[in-house]
């Protein structure tokens, strides 16, 4: 008599684990086609305080001969 | 905004593959990778020419139009450049790509493509710049330290030139316009000489042909 309520309990447990692996994960990313949703590359933001660095080494490293 | 490129002069380049070792070296690439490679056209025959290829960071790359998982982007000076996060080893740029620049590790089990691998102007990739996820996979980030790709930097005869696309047609054509004088690049002499002095190098200097 004293098992049935923890049947009970397991069988609760069990059907709320599988209600809840049909929710949505918030992490998942949907594809669209030619959209780029991979990680930002921090890099694009710096461009403007590199363009001039870049120029000068590129003058600096294929100039001299 | 300046579109960063590569040139190889392929009448300066001597197929040294110092290009290549600099590459494998600066970006600690897996063996079995070449990022970067120097292909000799007429090998042994006299008037052979060498390249040095990578990836040419294309304006409309075809390897970026085929990926399923859209794992490339563009960055605003022009580098196409991926997320190995995102991608999954189909193969489908390395098809598509025109210079063979996507590449594969062939050490996993059961022979799996694995992630692909391919130069990055030394920009690294999506994470965070000189963090240890972005040297992993994706190498050094030297543009954002102010520098150029090292293949190119430590060219000891400058065939190979990266930067600024503007700068590096005008460092071309300055050198093509200097050559064109000189006989064994117009060996018939029909073409129009300007009045330019010759170059004081290359073999027929040395040789004082000219």
């Amino acid at each position: 008599m004293k098992t049935l309520p923890l049947i009970q309990l397991i069988v609760a447990l069990l059907f709320v684990s599988l209600i809840g692996a049909c929710s949505d994960d918030a992490r998942v990313t949907l594809h669209e086609p030619h959209v780029y949703k991979g990680n930002v590359d921090a890099h694009q933001y710096n461009l403007l305080s590199q363009e001039k660095r870049l120029q000068q080494r590129t003058l600096l490293a294929f100039t001299d001969r | 905004m300046a579109r960063l490129k590569f040139l190889c002069d392929i009448d300066r380049c001597t197929e040294c593959n110092a290009c290549v070792t600099a590459c494998k070296n600066e970006n600690e690439v897996p063996w079995g990778i070449n990022r970067r490679r120097v292909v000799v056209i007429d090998d042994g025959q006299p008037g052979e020419k060498s390249v040095s290829v990578a990836c040419m960071h294309c304006t409309d790359a075809p390897c970026q139009a085929v990926c399923p998982v859209d794992c490339f982007y563009t960055t605003d000076d022009g580098l196409v450049l991926h997320d190995k996060d995102l991608c999954i080893g189909c193969g489908y740029c390395l098809y598509a790509c025109p210079f063979g620049a996507p590449q594969f590790p062939k050490d996993n089990l059961f022979g799996e493509r694995g992630k692909m691998d391919k130069c990055t102007f030394c920009a690294g990739g999506p994470e965070d710049d000189h963090s240890e996820e972005e040297f992993e996979k994706y190498g050094r980030n030297r543009v954002a330290e102010g520098k150029l790709p090292l293949c190119a930097e430590m060219c000891s005869s400058k065939a190979l030139i990266a930067g600024d696309a503007d700068i590096i047609s005008h460092l071309y054509r300055d050198r093509i316009s200097r050559r064109v004088n000189r006989p064994e690049f117009n060996p018939d002499q029909s073409v129009s000489q300007s009045n330019k002095p010759e170059p004081p190098w290359g073999w027929d200097a040395a040789y004082q042909k000219s």
